[in-house]
C-alpha cells in the first residue's frame, strides 16, 4: 500500500483574480496514498474546504484555481471539462458534506436518488438498481431499509439522514471521498456513530478518505495523516500520532493546547492571541509570524517550506517541541484581540 | 443565588403537528431543579433538544415557567440583576448600532450612570474590560470577527451590572483558539466581579472546565446532577457514561469511541418511563415502566433505578 499515490496536488493556488489576485489557497502541495485517511485540519477559513472543493472542481466563482495541478490516478482532473468531471465525481471521487440537509434534495424521496445515482454512474437496471439501494442502506445502518426508499429526507433525523447522504458518496463505488466536516452538525452520540460507520466502511471498501474537520479529537481518532492548514498554506503535515504527541510547528503546538481537554482539566487554558489574517491581509513571510511566539526577522521576510521526512514535515523557520517557558498562558486580556 | 424550583414548561403544538388522540402540547422541561450558589457556575449539558437552551430562557424570566418557581437571591441588599450571553454573536447584536450605543443600552435603560460623562467613561472600561480598545466603539458590529464579537456581547452584559450571568453556548460558534479566548476571558470576569454564571453547552470538556456543579439533561429532565469533578470522573447515569465515552479523544489513540447506539426519542412521544432506557445497556424491566425519581447521595443526585439500587445494597455487603 505504500507508495501507492492515488492523488497529487501540486503547488496549488486557488484564488480571486482582482487586482493584486487574492490566493485563498497559497502553494498546497499534498499526496494522498491509496487506501489511507488524511486529515485536513484548521480553522474557519484557513482554506480546508477549499482543498477539498478544488480537488471535486466544485469551486464557485469568483474562487479559481489559478495555479498548479491536481492529478488523480496520475491523470490531471484540474483541466476537465465540467461534463469530464461530471463522470469522475461520483464513479471516482465521492463528495459527504457537512449539512446533510442541503446535500439531498428534499422533494425526491431517498430511494429516487440512491437508485438514481447507482444507475448513472453503474449503468444498472431498475431492479437491480433498486436492490443496490436497499443494500446500502442497509450498509449505512438504516432499519427496514425497503421501507425507508419511499420516504423523503424531511422524514429522517439528522444522524440517518448523514447516513443516506454516506451511502450516496460511496453507492457508485468510488475511489476516493472527501468528507467535509461530516459530524459537524450533529450531537456527539450521533457523532460518534457516523464516524463509527465511516472507519467500518473505509475498512471493507477500501475507500481513500480525506476527512477535513476543526476537530483535532475527530482526526485523532480516524486518521492515518493530518495536514494542519493556516491561511491557505499547509504548515505541518505527517503520521497522526506524530502531530498529536510531537507537534513541531508553533501554531499547531498553540492549537492543540487551547483545546479543552475533559480528561486533565487546567484552571487557565492556553491561548494563542490574536487571530487568523485574511488571506487579503496574509502578513509577509510566515503567515503565523504576528501571532507566533518564536518569531524573528527571517519569520518576516521568508516564507517557509515545508521539510523534513515523510513521516513528518513542518513549514516553520523555527520548528521543535515546545520549552517550558514558552507555552506560559497569558491571560492579559488587553492583549488579546481575537 | 439562582434557584430553580420543580420548573415545568410546555409548548402548544400546531394543529398540524397533532396527532388524533395525542396531547396537544409537547412537554420541553419536566419538574427541573437545581440551585446555583453565589459566585459559584453551573453547567448544563445535553444533547440537542434536550431542553437547556429554553431552561436558560426560563432562568432568564424570557419564558414564564408553567409551574415551579425561578428564584433570584439579591447581594448585599441590593436587587438582583440578570443579563444573557446568547451563542450567536452575528444575531445578537443589532447591525445597525454602534458597539458603543449597544454597550451603553442597559446602562442608559436602567439609569446607572448619572450623566452622559459617567456613561461614556463606563464604555470605555468595559471595551478595555474585554479586551477590545475605547476606539472600537464607534464601529459597527460587522468589522469584528466572531470572537470580537462575543467579546462586545459580553461587554454588553457587564454593562447591566449582573450579578447572574447565563451564558447559552457562547462558544459554539467559535474556533478552538478563539474559545479559549473567550472562556479564559469569562472565567477572569467571573473571579473579578463575584458572577454566578448558569453555563450552557452541548461541550462537555468546555463545561467541565467551567463549571463547579454540572447538571446533564436528557430529554427535558435531568439525568444526573453534582460536583463537575465527581460528574466527569465517576458518573452515575448510564447517559452521563455513555456521553463521555462517545467524545473523540485526541489522547487515546487506540480508536477507543463507543458510540451510543440508536437516537433521542422524539420528545412528542417520550417513552413512558425513564427516557433513556431504550437506548440504556444497563436497563431493566422497571426503567421502561416507571420514570426515576432523583436519588441523593452526598452532594449530588441521579434519576437512575439500578443506580440508586446499586447505591441501596452497597453498604449492606460491604
Amino acid at each position: 500500500m505504500m507508495n501507492d499515490t492515488i492523488l497529487t496536488i501540486k503547488n496549488l493556488h486557488v484564488s480571486i483574480s482582482v487586482d493584486p489576485p487574492i490566493h485563498a489557497l497559497e502553494g498546497i502541495d499534498l499526496t494522498v496514498q491509496r487506501g489511507e485517511i488524511l486529515g485536513l485540519i484548521g480553522e474557519s477559513g484557513a482554506g480546508k474546504s477549499l482543498i477539498g472543493s478544488a480537488i471535486a472542481n466544485l469551486l464557485v466563482s469568483p474562487l479559481q484555481i489559478s495555479q498548479g495541478s491536481i492529478e488523480l490516478d496520475s491523470q490531471r482532473i484540474d483541466t476537465l471539462t465540467e461534463r469530464q468531471m461530471e463522470r469522475v465525481r461520483g464513479t471516482r471521487i465521492g463528495m459527504i458534506f457537512q449539512d446533510p440537509m442541503t446535500s439531498l434534495n428534499p422533494v425526491l424521496t431517498v430511494g429516487h436518488q440512491l437508485t438514481e445515482t447507482i444507475r448513472t454512474h453503474l449503468k444498472l437496471g431498475r431492479v437491480e438498481g433498486r436492490a443496490r439501494a436497499v443494500e446500502w442502506l442497509k450498509r449505512v445502518g438504516l432499519p427496514a431499509p425497503e421501507d425507508m426508499l419511499s420516504r423523503y429526507p424531511h422524514e429522517f433525523s439528522g444522524g440517518m439522514r448523514q447516513r443516506i447522504v454516506i451511502a450516496l458518496a460511496l453507492c457508485a463505488e468510488p475511489d476516493l471521498v472527501i468528507a467535509d466536516e461530516p459530524t459537524t452538525a450533529l450531537d456527539v452520540s450521533v457523532q460518534a456513530q457516523i464516524l463509527s460507520l465511516l472507519r467500518e466502511l473505509h475498512r471493507e471498501t477500501g475507500v481513500t478518505v480525506i476527512l477535513i474537520t476543526h476537530d483535532m479529537g475527530v482526526l485523532a481518532q480516524m486518521a492515518d495523516r493530518v495536514a494542519v492548514i493556516y491561511s491557505g498554506h499547509v504548515v505541518e503535515l505527517g503520521r497522526t500520532s506524530e502531530i498529536v504527541e510531537h507537534s513541531q510547528h508553533p501554531y499547531t503546538i498553540g492549537l492543540m493546547r487551547s483545546i479543552v481537554d475533559i480528561d486533565t482539566p487546567v484552571a487557565t487554558l492556553f491561548q494563542i492571541e490574536g487571530s487568523m489574517p485574511r488571506p487579503s491581509d496574509r502578513p509577509s513571510g510566515c503567515a503565523f509570524h504576528p501571532r507566533c511566539p518564536r518569531m524573528t526577522q527571517r519569520c518576516h521576510n521568508d516564507v517557509p517550506a515545508l521539510e523534513g521526512n515523510t513521516l513528518h514535515r513542518t513549514a516553520c523557520w523555527h520548528p521543535g517541541q515546545t520549552s517550558g517557558t514558552e507555552g506560559t498562558p497569558k491571560i492579559e486580556a488587553k492583549d488579546a484581540a481575537c | 443565588m439562582l434557584n430553580i424550583e420543580s420548573v415545568s414548561k410546555s409548548f402548544p403544538l400546531q394543529r398540524a403537528q397533532r396527532k388524533s388522540g395525542g396531547p396537544g402540547r409537547v412537554e420541553v422541561l419536566r419538574d427541573i431543579s437545581f440551585k446555583v450558589e453565589a459566585g459559584t457556575t453551573f453547567g448544563l449539558v445535553g444533547e440537542s433538544g434536550c431542553g437547556k437552551s429554553t431552561l436558560a430562557r426560563v432562568a432568564a424570566g424570557l419564558y414564564r415557567a408553567e409551574s415551579g418557581h425561578v428564584r433570584l437571591g439579591g447581594c448585599a441588599g441590593k436587587k438582583p440583576r440578570l443579563q444573557m450571553i446568547f451563542q450567536d454573536p452575528y444575531s445578537s447584536l443589532n447591525p445597525r448600532w454602534r458597539v458603543y450605543d449597544l454597550i451603553a443600552e442597559p446602562i442608559l435603560f436602567d439609569k446607572l450612570r448619572k450623566t452622559a460623562d459617567q456613561t461614556r467613561t463606563r464604555v470605555q472600561t468595559l471595551l478595555e474590560l474585554v479586551g477590545l480598545t475605547p476606539a472600537d466603539g464607534a464601529k459597527y458590529p460587522h468589522e469584528f470577527s466572531g470572537g470580537q464579537r462575543q467579546r462586545i456581547s459580553i461587554a454588553r452584559a457587564l454593562a447591566g451590572e449582573p450579578n447572574v450571568l447565563i451564558c447559552d453556548e457562547p462558544t459554539s460558534a467559535l474556533d478552538v483558539s478563539v474559545q479559549a479566548q473567550i472562556l479564559n476571558l469569562l472565567k477572569r470576569l467571573q473571579a473579578e466581579f463575584g458572577l454566578t454564571m448558569l453555563f450552557i453547552s452541548h461541550d462537555l470538556a468546555v463545561v467541565r472546565h467551567m463549571a463547579d456543579r454540572v447538571g446533564v439533561m436528557y430529554l427535558g429532565r435531568m439525568a444526573e446532577i453534582g460536583p463537575s469533578e465527581q460528574v466527569f470522573a465517576d458518573p452515575r447515569h448510564p447517559y452521563t457514561h455513555r456521553l463521555l465515552a462517545a467524545i473523540p479523544r485526541i489522547g487515546k489513540i487506540d480508536r477507543g469511541l463507543v458510540p451510543l447506539e440508536g437516537e433521542v426519542p422524539s420528545i412528542h412521544s417520550p417513552p413512558p418511563g425513564c427516557s433513556f432506557a431504550p437506548r440504556c445497556p444497563d436497563a431493566i424491566e422497571i426503567c421502561h415502566l416507571v420514570c426515576p425519581c432523583l436519588t441523593p447521595e452526598g452532594n449530588r443526585v441521579f434519576a437512575c433505578h439500578v443506580a440508586a439500587a446499586k447505591l441501596v445494597t452497597a453498604p449492606e455487603w460491604s
